[in-house]
């Protein structure tokens, strides 16, 4: 049944795909060999498909620099502590108001849902940080972002789904409170949720450049998106001397490091995200359904 | 009897107390990180002063929200967040679809994960690594886009130093980043339609084409439709990070947009009482979209006017 016509779309769409699949990955690719070329030997316009003039000095700089370790720390810190923190507290709320008897659930429910369509704007939450003095404050990248609505209603949804309500009975008849049926029963039955909610709030954590830009006003305990975005955005060049100043190099791949600094900052991402994407595909579903 | 049920209530919830343990530490955090900032919007109606602070500067009306709308940067930030929102819309809004379309016309279910798997590759990287990495293919010093402009006989253009590239750049990157993430949703309505409908029309001698626009476009029409009617109720949101880190000296009056305004123009110069006006006006605006696309949403649902 391959008639003429059929064979021309899909040679047609083979090519869009491929188009596709160069857009997506050519970009990442061409900065992975810049971070590997040390650009002051060549001209960068002859860097095209592999590295030239081939270096790790970017790499070597990036992690002998106290600046990047530092911020490097902050950040895999904040990922670690943050992403526990949000699931563990967020699956907790949505488990209690998964409890359909549980009174006054509506009322709860309608103060999560409000602070999704309404916020205080940026002045007020800065002025909030800075007089709980989570300004210049480690904790002051985890606990803005320890909650979310969206997180607990995508969870509730989880757990009334698919946990089986017989299952929770028999606890219960067996005598079990609800904080041993959260740990023993519901958490174990909700690994592709957790996972999904454990990788955006991961993603957001190790990604989110602005709250260490925010409160960190002293310039000290950024995180590396904040330094990244300082780097390649902010007040370049000064900071990409002070780096080489500090690195005692005679003359600096400034340009090799800032690349490197890129392919260290999306190198976690490379290694979870295709893992999970089966569990974050259905937890995208169930919060589109949700909406 | 009354008060029977009173005490009913009260067993009742010390029965669910763990659960309410559950909850409380949720609650404070509510309270705190969102409640109070909203309770902080009143900074709008006041000239804040360092000692003052939020309480006790004083009143002065409406006279941040008339500054901000009489002064120099309320049409260009109004115009900027509008035309932005708009091209992404208008533009943007059709991409994932046709993508999830051909997508789906894929028979290898291995090369379809593939392509999937890394079409969401640049949804999760951040905006400045994404910016970083267009800003490298896109440099006048030997940047790859160039090398091939000047290749074809054209002449090096700074892009992101052109105004008249911005608004086209803000598009195009948005669609490279979220694409491949905007249509799952697609590829999951399309998943979910009855396969013997394609296989009836094959035997009807339906080209590929034609099933494309008669059975999977029919078939996600409602996906389609609701959710074109929340990206309508974004027009007034738009993409921080991005327009942030793209807004640099010699194209800041076309990348400025509402929420960078708050941040470069008022936080940085300490005028909280007029960003938190212009934060105010947003948030009231943003609700009513919302109010309004929840409105046309039911409406769709019920009466099925498309």
């Amino acid at each position: 049944m391959v008639t003429g016509s059929e064979k021309k779309f899909d040679i047609f769409n083979n090519v869009i795909m491929f188009f596709v699949l160069l857009l997506c990955l050519y970009p990442f690719w061409y900065v992975f060999i810049l971070s590997l070329s040390d650009v002051n030997q060549v001209d960068t316009s002859k860097i095209w498909i592999v590295p030239k003039a081939f270096t790790l000095m970017g790499y070597k700089i990036f992690f002998s620099n106290p600046k990047f370790i530092d911020a490097l720390f902050v950040s895999v810190k904040r990922t670690v502590i943050g992403t526990l923190l949000s699931v563990l507290l967020n699956a907790m709320f949505a488990y209690a108001l998964s409890k359909k008897n549980l009174i006054g659930r509506k009322l709860i429910s309608m103060f999560l849902l409000i602070t999704m369509y309404f916020g205080g704007g940026l002045i007020p939450f800065f002025l909030l940080l800075k007089s709980l003095r989570l300004l210049n404050n480690f904790w002051g990248l985890v606990l803005p972002s320890l909650y979310g609505a969206w997180n607990i209603f995508v969870m509730r949804a989880y757990f009334t789904s698919s946990i089986p309500e017989s299952l929770i009975e028999s606890a219960v008849l067996d005598g079990a409170n609800d904080i041993t049926i959260f740990f023993e029963i519901v958490l174990p039955l909700s690994l592709p949720i957790l996972a999904t909610i454990a990788l955006f709030s991961a993603v957001g954590h190790w990604n989110d450049w602005f709250t260490g830009q925010l409160i960190m006003t002293l310039g000290q305990g950024i995180p590396l998106s904040t330094l990244l975005m300082r780097i390649l955005f902010g007040t370049q060049r000064m900071v990409a001397l002070q780096i080489s100043a500090s690195a005692k190099v005679n003359l600096p791949p400034s340009e090799t490091i800032k690349m490197a600094a890129v392919i260290v900052a999306m190198i976690p991402i490379l290694c979870v995200y295709p893992f999970l994407q089966k569990y974050f595909v259905k937890g995208i579903m169930i919060g589109a359904l949700k909406e | 009897m009354k008060k029977t049920h009173k005490t009913n209530i009260l067993v009742q919830m010390w029965q669910q107390r763990y659960l309410y343990l559950f909850i409380l530490p949720g609650l404070i955090w509510f309270v705190i990180f969102c409640y109070i900032p909203m309770a902080g919007n009143i900074l709008a109606f006041k000239d804040f002063t360092i000692e003052g602070g939020l309480w006790n500067s004083p009143w002065v009306g409406l006279k941040n929200f008339k500054s901000f709308i009489s002064g120099y940067y309320f049409p260009i930030v109004m115009r900027n967040t509008i035309g932005i929102s708009l091209i992404k819309l208008v533009f943007g809004f059709p991409v994932p679809i046709i993508f999830a379309l051909l997508l789906n016309e894929i028979k290898s279910t291995l090369y379809k994960r593939t392509i999937q798997t890394i079409s969401y590759l640049p949804h999760f990287v951040s905006w400045v690594v994404a910016l970083g990495v267009w800003a490298k293919l896109l440099s006048v010093n030997g940047g790859l886009v160039n090398r091939i402009i000047e290749m074809l006989g054209g002449k090096a253009i700074n892009f992101l130093a052109e105004p008249e590239f911005i608004w086209p750049f803000a598009y195009f990157s948005e669609r490279w980043k979220e694409t491949g993430w905007d249509a799952i949703i697609y590829l999951a309505a399309l998943s979910s339609i009855d396969t013997s409908l394609y296989e009836a029309a094959m035997i009807d001698g339906a080209s590929k084409l034609q099933r494309i626009r008669y059975i999977s476009l029919p078939g996600i029409k409602d996906t389609i439709v609701i959710l074109l009617i929340f990206a309508a109720g974004g027009i007034f949101s738009s993409n921080f990070d991005q327009l942030y880190l793209l807004g640099t000296p010699p194209v800041i009056h076309v990348a400025e947009v509402i929420d960078t305004y708050v941040y470069r123009q008022t936080l940085q110069n300490m005028q909280y009482g007029l960003g938190t006006a212009v934060g105010l006006m947003r948030a009231v605006i943003n609700v009513l979209l919302i109010y309004a696309v929840n409105k046309l949403t039911k409406k769709y649902a019920e009466v099925g006017i498309f």
